[in-house]
């Protein structure tokens, strides 16, 4: 009787699960399978001929192959000049646009979200030509303010010109997401913490952190995977150059696949890169995450 | 007190300001480059109005030699398809979501959430050889089927749902309406500020997209605007900036209207807490 009645439930909530069924058949099909698929891949050597099985060749050489290290290490110092910063500066801008004092809020908001919608592909070729080192605009200011001008595409430089192109086209919309913790947090808090005698910082520390806390942790976390998949700006920018300086693992993985066409190679890349966001992210879950 | 206020004000305005200046330049070095020729734009000679004034002979030779024209309809048509199909399967799974309480719900809604937090770009590679055997490689196929039901959109239109109240549906039930009918004619008018968030996302990611069309997409006939910009900057020597600056700006600007024309919905959408 039971599984009868449960059939029958089921049948009663066919067009429910009619409804939903595309999302489960989309990701089996595009999602799912290419990952269990990648993953039987990354075991074997795949250049478009015959599979050829290594093992755990493909991890190994990875582990040997210097750009790999390089790339983790531009990786790191990417993360820091991403996530720390747009984090910051877009918390500040929060505060600024959530003050009482602030009018036009709406315009404000308006002209600091359209570089996220702007496409990374025109962003990068724009500051490419403003950062050029001899024929740029920003070079050309310093030097007219009687400033040397700076590198921008060397070797030691390259990596903070991308990040700064990437972290222009993300602290709008880090901001609007802060701006909505703190516009969430209901003002009865703030009046009863004023009625029992609380000054500003007590109320900023002991009310506006933690309640924000959540929203910071999200947008770090959300920058940290945007720092391992960085493509676009760089491919732009710099094309990874000079020699490696810029290189992310989103150009490695794109130069062993379609340049190199070593397959099996690439898909090994994906899942280390799959394996390094998820700690990363559950770094910063268990760092941020407050105990009370 | 008065003159605290005012410091206070002037202080926040000035860190406001200072970054309209820095978020609009670019825009503004871009738009009025492409109505320059390379040497005023590369030129340390800046200057903020272009020489010979306003003339749109960078955006015709854009159309006329390097086949712009096609990329952005290309594109249009791409981003578009997507969009709309994207809006109706991820509507339809929120509101069986978010208003049948079936068999095995909570199950799959969880695992709907799982799918959310793995990265997918580990099959990247595999995604692009599927592609591949399907014969969708060079075809507008990959960049519009793949996503259209996706778990961001259907968590995403479940929360907008959810805020319906049941008696309406239960209401129509009783009228003899269909599962199919609520959804048409009494969810989808109600959640339609849901709908236009939504689809500034959809249509925004398609557009700008570049990573997946650039391994998908081999033959000029199909580029997307993304693939025929960074193509037009990417030929080494002898670039005409004008006609990059006039390329990044035909890029920019279809998306920039939509926005400012949604952007009081847009922007009230993610204050409103729809993001987490």
């Amino acid at each position: 009787m039971p599984i009868k009645s449960s059939i029958r439930e089921i049948k009663r909530y066919r067009s429910a699960y009619l409804f939903i069924s595309p999302f489960y058949i989309l990701y089996g099909i595009f999602g799912a399978f290419p990952l269990i698929y990648a993953l039987i891949l990354s075991f074997h050597n795949y250049s478009g001929g015959p599979w050829e099985f290594v093992g755990i060749g493909n991890y190994r050489d990875l582990f040997d192959d210097e750009v790999f290290w390089i790339t983790l290490k531009n990786t790191g110092i990417y993360w820091l000049l991403h996530v720390p910063p747009i984090t910051f500066i877009a918390a500040i801008m929060a505060f600024v646009l959530n003050s009482q004092f602030v009018k036009y809020r709406h315009v404000f908001q308006l002209i600091y979200i359209l570089p996220y919608v702007t496409s990374a592909v025109a962003v990068g070729i724009v500051f490419s030509i403003l950062f050029d080192e001899s024929l740029g605009l920003i070079n050309a200011g310093l030097t007219s303010l009687g400033l040397p001008g700076v590198p921008w595409l060397s070797e030691s430089l390259s990596k903070v010109t991308v990040a700064i192109v990437v972290n222009w086209k993300w602290i709008g919309y880090n901001m609007l997401l802060i701006l909505a913790g703190l516009q969430n947090i209901p003002l009865e808090l703030y009046d009863a913490a004023t009625i029992d005698g609380a000054n500003n910082f007590q109320i900023f520390w002991r009310i506006t952190v933690p309640l924000v806390t959540p929203v910071l942790l999200f947008c770090a976390i959300m920058s940290t995977i945007g720092s391992f998949n960085l493509f676009t700006e760089p491919f732009i920018v710099t094309q990874g150059g000079p020699a490696f300086s810029s290189y992310t693992f989103g150009i490695y993985l794109y130069n062993i696949a379609f340049q190199y066409y070593r397959l099996g190679y690439a898909a090994s890349l994906g899942f280390v890169m799959f394996i390094l966001i998820f700690i990363a992210s559950f770094i910063q879950m268990k760092i941020f995450t407050p105990r009370y | 007190m008065k003159l605290k206020c005012l410091l206070v004000s002037i202080a926040l305005y000035g860190v406001l300001i200072i970054g309209v200046v820095i978020f609009l330049f670019p825009f503004y070095f871009m738009v009025i480059g492409s109505f320059k020729e390379s040497s005023e734009i590369l030129s340390i000679h800046f200057t903020f109005l272009p020489e010979k004034g306003f003339h749109l002979e960078k955006y015709i030779g854009l159309i006329r030699f390097v086949n712009f024209g096609r990329a952005v309809i290309n594109s249009s048509i791409v981003a578009s398809s997507y969009t709309l199909l994207a809006l109706f399967f991820c509507s339809l799974g929120g509101f069986a979501f978010a208003k049948y309480n079936f068999p095995g719900r909570n199950w799959l809604f969880t695992f709907l959430l799982v799918t959310m937090m793995i990265p997918g770009q580990a099959g990247i590679i595999a995604s692009y050889l599927l592609m591949k055997w399907l014969h969708w490689l060079d075809t507008f196929y990959p960049l519009i089927i793949p996503g259209v039901a996706n778990a961001f959109g259907i968590f995403l239109m479940r929360q907008y749902i959810s805020s319906i109240p049941d008696e309406l549906i239960d209401a129509a039930r009783i009228d003899g309406c269909s599962d199919f009918r609520i959804y048409y004619q009494i969810i989808l008018p109600l959640v339609s500020g849901g709908l236009v968030v939504l689809g500034i996302i959809f249509f925004m990611g398609t557009w700008n997209d570049f990573f997946w069309p650039l391994i998908v997409i081999n033959s000029r006939e199909k580029f997307t605007v993304q693939l025929a910009l960074q193509r037009l900057f990417a030929i080494g020597h002898e670039r005409d900036y004008g006609m990059i600056m006039a390329g990044a700006t035909l890029c920019s600007v279809p998306l920039i209207v939509i926005f400012l024309v949604f952007c009081r919905r847009f922007i009230a959408g993610i204050l409103s807490g729809a993001f987490r």
